[in-house]
């Protein structure tokens, strides 16, 4: 068969693909078009074939009727919500100062990576439900807050500063693989940067703000993706519903799972977009392919 | 000539005051450290609380001043936990599991990732957007679909749901590798290939014997991260693997979790159980531990590669 060279070029390339649009034909896009059909139906007797189209009744259930899923929709939303800044500050803030020469840089590098072995969910969970995160903390909190200090301010204050303690304990535990991403950003900057504003007479506040940052934007907004999408898919009470609602009840709830489902994942489909089109300005462009 | 000795030692020695160590980088690096070791402390903590409840005789875990000073080394604990996981049988069998879905990423994602990045196709943008679809859509979303694409395939019940995605690029964060291996091919220069394709090679073998191989820093990223989020993946197994004797291991450990807190009864945990013993939190942080361990050691042994990995694997270019 006679074929130009760019649509040889073009065939492989398919061949290649091949196998993946497959299975995500059949493992993603399918799924998704019948889930979709199934939020917006009913069945009956649990046939599948025998599906009525009753609009957005599902929907309308998830959000006026349904006493559960809106407070834990909306705890899995704040919660991301309130870490995700937090992880990407911490998650920098680790990886510029083991990206420094500082001696035992090797084991500094692995320590931060240590508690995504433990798992995102269900280790997790139990760990917190012993208040670990309270006791690491505590040494912590003993030295900032004195517990004579604690009486001066009040309850209330205490309560947040603690809250705020514990929550950045687990903020820590979540940044493994944000660190590592963040990482790989800082070591891509070419030094000559630095080198050349230092002899122009920077300081190390403005080369970061100045040079760090932006030519680490490309990163900054891979990490915010991941970790928007991390922080909403894995395990918390939100996604055990729905699970609970798939599988668990009975009669199964399929169509009002799905209902539940799609709300999710459009959630996420639009915090991802408006993510993206707030930083997409700021993402800096330049590529420093001369390396 | 000693006076003029001696005025250029004192100019090139300044005095060690105290303004010196203030102003001077000394205490910054101090701080710094200070600041690194605390950070590690937190991160360790889990890993040490685990370690040390896990030793804990029932004794010292009513005793709430008992800390981290135990009254010796209760080692039943993990005597007990061995025998409820099954460890030996099931940490084979988690381990060939794990095994065979992160085999399936690596190469279907490489093989994936390598046409996206090299070739120009119709319809590529699309694709390409399916492909971030991919990783966007949650899996509740698709549950349901998913697992009745499985039991009219009859795949129910056995490891293949887990491991069949993966082949194809599909399944966990199978997207993102993808993604990671397009990002490393991009900033491969071509002219390796095309020295191979004028050497006869045609475009699969140029895969597996000059991209695959010079993708070194990009497999062993995926490799790490498959790996441990495969081991520690808890959602999809406890979907499709229905046998409690087909559990993998840390399928195993809710149940021990909630005997641990009272609910559920015994039974529901092992079969093998003996009913006369104590189960407390020691215990279950005693199997939680031996779930953690082989990847432990594997992370332990693979870390450097890893990092270095990261850094190299470009996938922070454009």
């Amino acid at each position: 068969m006679k074929m130009t060279f760019s649509s040889r070029r073009r065939m492989t390339g398919y061949i290649f693909i091949f196998p993946w649009v497959i299975g995500a034909l059949i493992l993603l896009v399918l799924p998704l078009a019948f889930s979709l059909i199934l939020s917006v139906s009913t069945m009956k007797n649990m046939d599948f074939t025998k599906l009525s189209f009753v609009g957005l009744d599902n929907y309308k259930k998830a959000f006026m009727l349904d006493v559960e899923f809106l407070p834990k929709f909306l705890d899995a939303v704040s919660n991301t919500l309130i870490n995700t800044p937090m992880i990407l500050v911490v998650s920098l803030i680790i990886a510029i100062m083991i990206s420094r020469k500082i001696r035992f840089r090797g084991f500094f590098r692995s320590v931060f990576f240590l508690p995504v072995l433990l798992g995102t969910g269900f280790v997790m969970q139990q760990i917190l439900g012993q208040n670990v995160d309270q006791q690491a903390m505590e040494g912590a909190r003993g030295i900032l807050l004195p517990p004579e200090l604690q009486a001066y301010i009040g309850p209330d204050i205490t309560g947040y500063v603690f809250g705020f303690f514990n929550r950045i304990t687990v903020v820590m535990w979540k940044s493994g693989v944000q660190v590592v991403i963040a990482l790989a950003g800082i070591q891509m900057v070419s030094p000559a940067l630095y080198e050349s504003s230092r002899v122009d007479g920077a300081t190390e506040w403005e080369m970061f703000w100045k040079i760090t940052l932006p030519m680490m934007s490309p990163i900054l907004l891979l990490n915010t993706v991941y970790t928007i999408i991390a922080s909403l898919t894995e395990n918390s009470p939100i996604v055990d519903y729905i699970i609970d609602k798939t599988f668990h009840t009975t009669p199964n709830q399929y169509e009002y799972a799905s209902a539940m489902g799609w709300i999710y994942f459009i959630f996420i489909l639009l915090l991802v977009l408006l993510v993206f089109l707030v930083m997409r300005p700021f993402v800096n462009r330049v590529t420093d392919n001369s390396l | 000539m000693t006076k003029i000795h001696s005025l250029a030692r004192k100019k090139s020695c300044p005095k060690r005051t105290l303004m010196y160590f203030i102003n001077g980088k000394r205490i910054t690096r101090l701080l710094m450290y200070l600041f690194l070791l605390d950070l590690v402390f937190v991160f360790l903590y889990p890993f040490l609380y685990m370690l040390i409840t896990s030793v804990k005789s029932p004794e010292d875990i009513m005793d709430v001043t008992v800390h981290w000073l135990v009254n010796g080394i209760h080692g039943q604990n993990y005597t007990l936990s061995w025998n409820v996981l099954d460890y030996p049988t099931r940490l084979v069998r988690t381990f060939m599991v794990v095994t065979l879905c992160t085999l399936g990423h690596l190469i279907a994602c490489s093989f994936v990732g390598y046409g996206f990045a090299r070739y120009n196709f119709r319809g590529k943008k699309l694709l390409f957007l399916l492909l971030l679809l991919s990783i966007i859509v949650p899996p509740q979303t698709i549950i349901t679909p998913v697992y009745m694409i499985f039991s009219n395939a009859h795949m129910t019940g056995t490891y293949l749901p887990l491991i069949l995605p993966t082949w194809f690029g599909l399944g966990l964060k199978g997207g993102l590798f993808i993604f990671i291996f397009r990002q490393f091919y991009l900033s491969l220069p071509r002219s390796l290939e095309e020295a191979s394709s004028i050497d006869g090679c045609g475009p699969i073998s140029t895969f597996f014997r000059i991209a695959l191989p010079s993708s070194r820093s990009s497999i062993m990223v995926c490799l790490v991260l498959s790996l441990v989020w495969h081991w520690n993946d808890y959602f999809e197994p406890t979907i499709y693997i229905t046998q409690q004797k087909d559990y993998l291991l840390p399928m195993m450990l809710p149940g021990l979790y909630n005997l641990m807190n009272g609910a559920g009864t015994v039974t529901d945990v092992a079969a093998s159980v003996d009913l006369n013993l104590i189960y407390t939190e020691a215990v279950a942080m005693a199997a939680t531990t031996l779930v953690i361990i082989p990847v432990f050691i594997l992370y332990m042994f693979l870390q450097k590669q890893f990092i270095e990995g990261v850094e190299r694997s470009g996938i922070t270019g454009e």
